[in-house]
């Protein structure tokens, strides 16, 4: 019995482009390979690239010393206190979410995330081959997630954060006293709420309103074949992922421009 | 500036220019050949995306 491809799976089959691509008229051509061999091509450059990655830090650690700081002494502790680099984008988001965000949710549903693209992604379009006319909406949302809200933090926290985690331009010292954050407020604040349940319940809508607004294309397009061919399921994983990771530039806006610390204030945690 | 050098040329700063060439590098891969690769898909020649990849 032969092996029928899922149309939903990620396939480097030539037939299986041909099959969903139904804007290209060129004719399927038998004589072509269903399958395209990772070896010698793939294989031998992932080879070469591990062999000059393994030369350059060996190189790099034997002529380069380790950038070791004073012995630990709690009387001395240095000001700013800097994660590894690869860890201050999260180290970064600190500044705008509570640890428990910051920390563990946002870099479990990160990770998560990326491990769930494979099996939310029905669009065959883009597997194999470089091309952006074909998948504008996943590129831009990678590169968005990838540039704007990884390796910026990173570049921030690495050059543009000196003592007490505050804001210095490249072009000043970090000697210059900075003032302290103007006392923050929260967004029902903003919007003149007072009182703890009042301020709940507009903090429970605010949260819902905005996972709500990710919701909005699958009632628009519902009928759709993209949205049939996706499913509820999968849709609602990709929208919530989504909405998570626009809560972060949006936070980030509330935070400079409105000094807002927290949208919703619970009892048990604030977000 | 000088901090800004300081902060840039310390040895435990190296990856990350390393990495911000790096990703203009590779970003700059992929445009170069997604847009010949869009080219041949305006012009109905998807199949002769892998032959224009190896290329």
């Amino acid at each position: 019995m032969s092996k029928r491809p899922d149309p939903g799976r990620p396939s480097l089959r030539r037939k299986d482009m041909r099959r969903h691509d139904v804007d290209s008229a060129a004719p399927a051509d038998p004589t072509r390979p269903d399958r395209v061999s990772t070896w010698p091509y793939l294989v031998r450059i992932e080879f070469l690239v591990m062999v000059a990655a393994m030369v350059i830090l060996t190189v790099w650690s034997i002529t380069i010393d380790a950038p070791l700081e004073f012995p630990a002494d709690p009387n001395r502790t240095p000001d700013p206190s800097k994660a590894p680099w690869y860890f201050l984008g999260l180290q970064e988001m600190l500044v705008y979410f509570d640890p428990w965000i910051a920390g563990v949710m946002l870099p479990l549903l990160i990770i998560g995330g990326l491990i769930l693209i494979p099996y939310l992604d029905r669009n065959p379009k883009g597997n194999g081959y470089y091309t952006w006319s074909e998948r504008k909406f996943a590129i831009a949302t990678f590169m968005f997630g990838f540039l704007a809200l990884w390796i910026v933090p990173i570049l921030i926290g690495v050059f543009c954060r000196g003592p007490g985690w505050n804001w210095y331009w490249p072009w000043e010292r970090w000697d210059i006293a900075k003032p302290l954050d103007l006392t923050s407020r929260n967004l029902s604040d903003v919007f003149g709420i007072d009182g703890d349940g009042s301020a709940f319940i507009f903090g429970a809508f605010a949260c819902l309103l905005w996972y709500g607004v990710g919701f909005l294309p699958w009632i628009w397009k519902k009928s759709s074949a993209a949205m049939q061919e996706i499913g509820f399921v999968r849709f609602a994983i990709t929208a919530l992922l989504f909405q998570t990771m626009m809560a972060l530039p949006v936070k980030m806006a509330l935070r400079l421009a409105l000094n807002v610390k927290y949208v919703w204030v619970t009892p048990w945690f604030n977000i | 500036m000088e901090q800004f050098l300081e902060i840039l040329t310390k040895p435990d700063n190296i990856p990350i220019v390393a990495m911000v060439f790096g990703v203009i590098y590779l970003i700059w891969v992929w445009w170069k050949q997604a847009r010949r690769n869009d080219k041949l898909i305006e012009e109905g020649r998807k199949e002769d995306i892998g032959e224009e990849m190896r290329r």
